[in-house]
C-alpha cells in the first residue's frame, strides 16, 4: 500500500472518530446557531480516484453525468468571473491629505525590473485598510475584468493593504540571539 | 471560475477560530469581521467555518483550509495563512497543500468530448463499455524535495456547461511518513515563501495546456 | 555615461542620481578608487560598477566602499557591489556596532515586500563581511590612507560621539515601537545624524561628501556638531556633495562658511518620491545664491509609461491614473590635478547646472 493511501485512510479514520452526526447539535453547543453542518469525511465517501489529504474539498465533487447531458446547451450556465489582468505590489512613499504616493513593482511581469510610481486617492482604499496607509506600508493593486452572471463586463480596481504579523517577544529574543552571534563574528565587544 | 486554497494538515482546535480571533490579532478589519459574522456557519469544538467576502475558512481538528473563489485575492490568502501560522507557532503540522481549481467553458459539447477522448481514448474501452464518458481523471507526479506530489484531476464541470474542471493539488509532506517527527508552523511559512509563486504559475499553465488539447 | 579614465595624478568625483538613488565614485589617484553609496538602475548592475567598467577600471582597484546610511535610495545593490570588489574595505556607521541596532536589523530577516528595503540590503552586507576588511565610521576615523604621491586620505567626520549617544535612545525605541503594534510596521528610519559624512583629501584637493546629514538644531547634533569638532582638514573643501538632496533640513550656514572654499562646486541629486520633490525651487535658489558652481544630476526627470493591454490602459486613462517610470541617467564628473588643484566639470545629460 502506498504512503499516500495510508495517509488517506488515517485521515479518514481520524475524521470518523470525531464525527458526531446529528449529535453535533448537543447541549454543549447550544451557544451556537447551526446554519449548516457538513459531516466529517469517511473512507466510504472517498471519491472515485482516491484523494489527497491536502486537496481542497471542492475538488471531491464528482458532477452528476445526468446533470451534464441533460443541460440545455442553447443556454450554457455561466458564473460570475473576475479575471485579474494586471497586478502590482506597492509600497507607500508619502501620505498627504487624502492622497498617497507609492512605488510599484509589476507582478504580472516578474522579469520586469522597472519600478513605477503613481498617486492614489484614499477613496480607493478599503475602509478596513485606512489605518494601514502609512509611509512604508505594502499593498497589492489589481486591475481585473469582472463578468457578471448575466454577462455584464466591467473593469475594476482592487487595492488591498498587507497585514503582516507583528513581531512577538520570541521573534525579538531570537533576533537578539542572532545579533549576538553576528557581533561575535564581526569581533564587536 | 477558479479557486485557490491552502490546506494544512496538522492538529488544531476549531473552536478557537471564531472570526473574532482573527480580528483580535488585527488580521481582520471591522468590515471583514462584520462580513465573517454574517457568513458564520459554525464554530464548534470539532468544526469551524465561515465566509467573509472573498475568504472561506474551514477548520477541523486535523485540517485547516483557507480558500478563495476570487483569485484576485490569492496573495491576500497567502498573507492570511502566513499571519495565522505565525500566531500558531506551536502547532504541529504534517502536510500542506497548495491548490488551484478552475472551470473552463469549452466552445461546445464537441470540444468538451474531444478533450475527454484525448485524455481517455475510446479504443481501449471498445468491447468493454458502451457509450462511456470520462468522469474524472487523476494523474500525479511525485516530488522528492520536500516529499510530496503534484496531483491533477480533470473532469466535466458541474458548474458551467459545457465545461471542464481542472484541479491541482500541490501536496507537500512535511512530517516523516511514520510521523515520528512532525513539522512546525515555521515550516509552513518557509514553504509558502519558497513555493507559492511556482505553485501559482503551475495553477495557470497546466490547465491552459490541458484545455488546449481539445 | 561619461567615458575616459582619469590620469594617475588626477582626483575625480563622479555623482550619479536618477531621482531615486545616489552613488558617488571617487578616484583617489594612482588608480585607487572609492565608492560611496549605491543604487541599481532597473535590472542592471550597480551604477558605480557599470561606470568603472565603462572607463576600463577593474573592480579590484576599488579600495573602499562606504554605506553612508541604510536608506533604500543609498544602499540598493551594495551587497553585489561588495561581492564584485574583493579588495575593498567596507565601511558603515559605527552605530551598527550597537547590539540593539544589529538586533533591529536581524528582526527584518524576512523582506516585507518584493520591493525589498535598505534594511534587507544592509543585513545581507553584514552577513557577508566574514573574511573581508571592514571599518566603523565615526568622527575623526581614518578610513583609508596612501602616503606616496599624490598623498590621499579619507576620513569620516560623523557620526559624532554625541549624536551617537543621543541616537542610542532612538535605537532602543525602534524595538519597543514594534512591540506595541499588532501589525508589522515597516522599518523606521534612524536619525540622519548617524550617517557617515566623509572628508576626502587627495594632494591639495579636498572634497566633502555630505550623505544625508541634516541640521536638526542644537550645537551637539547634525552639522553643527560636525563643524564644531576638531578638524581633520587643514584647508577647506573645493567640492561639496550637498546633503539630503538639497533640502533645507540638510542646510547649515556654518558648513558653507567654515568647511567650504568660496564658491565651491556644489553637487545635488534630486529625490522624487515625495509629494514635493527635492530640491524644491526655494532650495535651488538658496544653493545657487551660495555658489554659481551648482550642478544637479538631473535637470529633468524622464517619465516613461509601460505599455499594457488595451483594456487595462483604457481603464487607467478613464480613471485618471497612469503609473510611470521616472529615471534620469545623468552624471556629474569633476576632475583636478592633485598638485594644481584646478577643477574641471563635465556633465552627461540630463545632468547640468542647478
Amino acid at each position: 500500500m502506498s504512503d499516500t493511501a495510508v495517509d488517506v485512510l488515517r485521515f479518514s479514520e481520524e475524521s470518523r472518530s470525531s464525527e458526531k452526526g446529528s449529535a453535533w447539535l448537543s447541549a454543549e453547543n447550544e451557544a451556537f446557531t447551526l446554519v449548516s453542518a457538513r459531516p466529517a469525511r469517511t473512507a466510504e465517501a472517498a471519491p472515485i480516484a482516491g484523494s489527497s489529504p491536502t486537496q481542497s474539498l471542492a475538488a471531491d465533487e464528482v458532477p452528476s453525468v445526468r446533470g451534464v447531458w441533460k443541460a440545455d446547451l442553447r443556454f450554457p450556465r455561466r458564473l460570475p468571473v473576475t479575471v485579474p489582468l494586471q497586478e502590482w505590489e506597492g509600497v507607500v512613499d508619502w501620505v498627504e491629505g487624502d492622497e498617497f504616493g507609492a512605488t510599484l513593482a509589476d507582478m504580472t511581469r516578474p522579469d520586469a525590473h522597472e519600478l513605477e510610481q503613481d498617486t492614489f486617492s484614499m477613496e480607493e482604499v478599503r475602509r478596513d485598510d485606512e489605518e494601514l496607509v502609512k509611509p512604508g506600508a505594502a499593498f497589492y493593486w489589481t486591475i481585473a475584468l469582472v463578468t457578471s452572471d448575466v454577462g455584464q463586463r466591467s473593469y475594476a480596481s482592487f487595492i488591498r493593504f498587507r497585514r503582516l504579523p507583528a513581531w512577538r517577544t520570541q521573534d525579538v529574543r531570537e533576533a537578539r540571539e542572532r545579533a549576538s552571534e553576528l557581533a561575535r563574528r564581526l569581533n564587536l565587544a | 471560475m477558479s479557486t485557490a486554497s491552502v490546506v494544512v494538515v496538522g492538529t488544531f482546535e476549531p473552536q478557537v477560530f471564531h472570526p473574532s480571533w482573527f480580528a483580535s490579532h488585527d488580521l481582520f478589519g471591522d468590515d471583514t469581521l462584520a462580513a465573517a459574522l454574517q457568513g458564520l456557519q459554525l464554530v464548534h469544538r470539532d468544526y469551524a467555518a465561515f465566509t467573509a467576502g472573498w475568504l472561506n475558512i474551514k477548520v477541523e481538528p486535523h485540517r485547516f483550509e483557507f480558500l478563495t473563489t476570487e483569485t484576485v485575492y490569492d496573495a491576500d490568502l497567502r498573507d492570511l495563512v502566513v499571519n495565522t501560522f505565525t500566531l500558531l507557532s506551536t502547532s504541529s503540522v504534517r502536510a500542506v497543500g497548495l491548490n488551484h481549481e478552475a472551470h473552463y467553458l469549452m466552445d461546445d459539447l464537441d470540444a468538451l468530448n474531444e478533450l475527454g477522448y484525448r485524455l481517455a481514448p475510446r479504443e481501449p474501452w471498445e468491447g468493454i463499455l458502451n457509450g462511456q464518458g470520462l468522469q474524472a481523471l487523476v494523474v500525479a507526479e511525485p516530488r522528492d524535495d520536500p516529499p510530496g506530489y503534484l496531483r491533477v484531476q480533470v473532469g466535466p464541470s458541474g458548474r458551467i456547461t459545457p465545461g471542464v474542471v481542472i484541479s491541482l493539488n500541490d501536496h507537500f509532506q512535511l512530517a516523516d511518513s511514520d510521523e515520528t517527527k512532525l513539522a512546525e508552523a515555521s515550516d509552513v511559512l518557509s514553504l509558502l515563501a519558497d513555493r507559492w509563486e511556482e505553485a501559482k504559475a503551475r495553477g495557470r499553465s497546466i490547465p491552459e495546456k490541458l484545455v488546449g488539447l481539445a | 555615461m561619461l567615458k575616459s579614465r582619469p590620469q594617475p595624478d588626477e582626483v575625480e568625483v563622479s555623482l550619479f542620481g536618477p531621482g531615486y538613488g545616489e552613488s558617488v565614485v571617487v578616484h583617489l589617484g594612482n588608480d585607487d578608487w572609492m565608492i560611496v553609496d549605491s543604487f541599481r538602475p532597473a535590472g542592471q548592475p550597480p551604477i558605480a560598477l557599470a561606470y568603472l567598467q565603462g572607463i576600463g577600471v577593474a573592480a579590484d582597484r576599488v579600495k573602499l566602499v562606504v554605506a553612508s546610511h541604510w536608506h533604500d535610495d543609498h544602499i540598493k545593490g551594495m551587497s553585489d557591489l561588495l561581492e564584485a570588489c574583493p579588495n575593498a574595505t567596507f565601511c558603515c556607521s559605527s552605530a551598527f556596532r550597537e547590539r540593539e541596532l544589529l538586533a533591529f536589523v536581524e528582526l527584518h530577516d524576512t523582506p516585507m515586500s518584493s520591493l525589498g528595503s535598505g534594511v534587507d540590503e544592509l543585513r545581507r552586507i553584514l552577513h557577508r563581511l566574514d573574511g573581508r576588511k571592514y571599518k566603523w565610521a565615526g568622527d575623526g576615523a581614518q578610513l583609508w590612507r596612501r602616503r606616496p604621491s599624490p598623498k590621499a586620505v579619507v576620513w569620516s567626520i560623523s557620526p559624532t560621539s554625541n549624536a551617537f549617544r543621543l541616537a542610542t535612545a532612538a535605537i532602543a525605541n525602534l524595538a519597543v515601537e514594534q512591540g506595541q503594534t499588532k501589525t508589522r510596521l515597516t522599518p523606521s528610519q534612524l536619525p540622519n545624524d548617524l550617517c557617515v559624512v566623509l572628508w576626502v583629501s587627495v594632494g591639495d584637493g579636498n572634497v566633502l561628501l555630505g550623505a544625508d546629514m541634516e541640521e536638526p538644531g542644537g550645537l551637539d547634533r547634525g552639522w553643527s556638531a560636525v563643524v564644531r569638532q576638531d578638524p581633520v582638514w587643514d584647508s577647506c573643501a573645493d567640492v561639496f556633495k550637498v546633503p539630503h538632496h538639497g533640502s533645507k533640513t540638510g542646510h547649515c550656514d556654518a558648513v558653507w562658511q567654515d568647511l567650504l572654499k568660496s564658491r565651491p562646486f556644489a553637487l545635488v541629486t534630486p529625490y522624487t518620491r515625495q509629494v514635493r520633490p527635492l530640491p524644491t525651487p526655494a532650495d535651488r535658489i538658496r544653493i545657487r545664491a551660495a555658489t554659481e558652481n551648482a550642478y544637479t544630476t538631473a535637470t529633468e526627470i524622464e517619465t516613461t509609461v509601460i505599455e499594457r493591454s488595451r483594456g487595462v490602459q483604457k481603464f487607467l486613462s478613464r480613471a485618471g491614473r497612469q503609473p510611470v517610470v521616472r529615471s534620469a541617467r545623468g552624471q556629474i564628473r569633476l576632475r583636478a590635478s592633485a598638485s594644481v588643484g584646478s577643477w574641471s566639470v563635465e556633465t552627461h545629460p540630463p545632468a547640468g547646472r542647478l
